[in-house]
């Protein structure tokens, strides 16, 4: 369960979002939907406790997991050694990490490249280490920021896959996206951020609107 | 508190493969080494060669996890300040490491000099020598740290590792022409003991200067963390700040 109560923030004296309030519950994906520049991102970093918040808090039920938009990954570094450095560091203990890691590994296609330096494999292959390192110690409150930007249907559904399998195990997860068309069938419900305020849909209303 | 310690060793750890990655950056510490074992006596000199060294590996570090945006990555899962302890306690190690070394070979050579049963004083007054010095490494890289937190853009990053040199080179100056400079070598000594800046150079440092060195570590470890966090988003971008 992840809890925002009023949460403000502002930079250079321009208030990007004031009194922001909503909450998700657990085993439920929630979308945060909002145009470019309205604060998305702003908001996701506040929540992940990467912005201090002006006013509000953020209540938590366990420790956030967060992927962020502009993803960097140390391209000098292998697959392998990055993603046991994450999973240590995310508490998992090395022989639990290892196993975890090669299972995941295998499941996505890229156990072969295991060895390989994230350098040197293709965008898409990268993607998918990003999106596992956030993945890789079952987290459950996970929040993604654009987390398909990019990204093709095969890997899409492979994600989609995954996260409903942590919906299931309990976990609260929370998508930003610009649109709501890919999401209707795996969200719970909607966030419409207008950078003011916050309106929660419900998936299902949702989908008979657009019908 | 566990945790914590947990992570910055498995920073350090991580930064410690880098670092071993880095070829030129290996065979520069190689021949450093060499250099430092067959000149004892210039342990003052070495030092400042050993610590430009790692700055500009650290500061490297630093400059490439702020580009590449890993770091936004990173401080999701943990603190600012325990990454860039993590760092420096990983050139911390080189440097003790490479450091005891020099000072074993050291004691050996005097040993062809001086009577066998000043071998335990000699070795205390080295290992001592050993502990000032790598907390005046561990001082001047979280200096690094902190000018590496706070810059915007590479090259305001490159100008506050210059601002650090001009610091280190001349602090070395000041101690090793201090009977030129000051009439008082004395209690020129015991002034710059307490200065952070100059006390690696200093002879004869004791337990109370030290503790000062290590309370403006702290200091500056923890404001560089509070301002790594404000400054990570501006990185490479026009002036912003933050209401």
């Amino acid at each position: 369960m992840i809890r925002v109560n009023n949460i403000t923030k502002t930079f250079a004296e321009r208030e990007i979002f004031s009194n922001v309030s909503f909450s998700i519950p657990d085993a439920k994906i929630y979308a945060l939907v909002a145009d470019n520049g309205v604060g998305k991102t702003t908001l996701l970093r506040t929540i992940a406790n990467i912005y201090n918040a002006d006013s509000g808090n953020v209540v938590s039920s366990a420790k956030v997991s967060y992927l962020p938009e502009e993803r960097g990954l140390p391209l000098e570094q292998k697959v392998f050694d990055f993603l046991l450095f994450v999973a240590q560091l995310r508490g998992m203990r090395k022989k639990i990490a290892k196993t975890r890691i090669t299972d995941l590994l295998k499941k996505y296609s890229l156990f072969e490249f295991a060895d390989f330096y994230i350098g040197n494999l293709s965008k898409g292959m990268q993607q998918k280490i990003q999106f596992l390192s956030v993945i890789i110690d079952n987290p459950k409150v996970l929040i993604l920021d654009e987390p398909f930007s990019g990204i093709d249907e095969k890997n899409k559904e492979l994600f989609w896959e995954e996260l409903l399998e942590l919906k299931n195990n309990g976990a609260s997860i929370l998508i930003s996206a610009h649109k709501t068309d890919d999401l209707t069938h795996f969200c719970d419900a909607f966030l419409l951020f207008d950078g003011k305020s916050i309106e929660m849909v419900d998936s299902l209303q949702l989908q008979v609107e657009q019908k | 508190m566990i945790n914590s310690i947990r992570i910055i060793w498995l920073v350090a750890k991580n930064e410690m493969k880098q670092m071993f990655r880095q070829r030129l950056f290996v065979f520069l510490l190689f021949i450093l080494t060499i250099c430092a074992i067959s000149d004892p006596g210039k342990e003052n000199l070495y030092f400042m060669f050993f610590v430009l060294n790692f700055s500009m590996a650290l500061f490297r570090s630093i400059a490439s996890e702020k580009e590449s945006r890993l770091a936004e990555y990173y401080i999701s899962i943990f603190s600012p300040t325990k990454l860039l302890l993590g760092k420096i306690k990983a050139y911390a190690i080189f440097f003790f490491v490479i450091s005891l070394l020099i000072n074993i070979c050291a004691v050996a050579g005097l040993l062809r000099f001086v009577d066998v049963s000043f071998l335990p004083c000699v070795s205390m007054l080295c290992g001592w020598q050993v502990f000032v010095q790598l907390l005046g490494c561990v001082f001047y890289l979280s200096l690094v740290a902190f000018g590496a937190s706070y810059s915007r853009v590479h090259t305001e990053m490159q100008g506050s590792i210059f601002v650090i040199a001009i610091l280190m080179v001349s602090s070395y100056f000041v101690v090793e022409n201090l009977a030129d400079i000051f009439g008082n070598v004395l209690l020129c000594e015991t002034l710059l003991k307490y200065i952070p800046f100059t006390m690696p150079f200093v002879k004869g440092v004791g337990i109370l200067p030290m503790c000062v060195s290590f309370v403006a570590i702290i200091f500056i470890l923890k404001f560089s963390g509070k301002i790594y966090k404000k400054r990570l988003f501006y990185y490479g971008k026009n002036k912003i700040t933050e209401g």
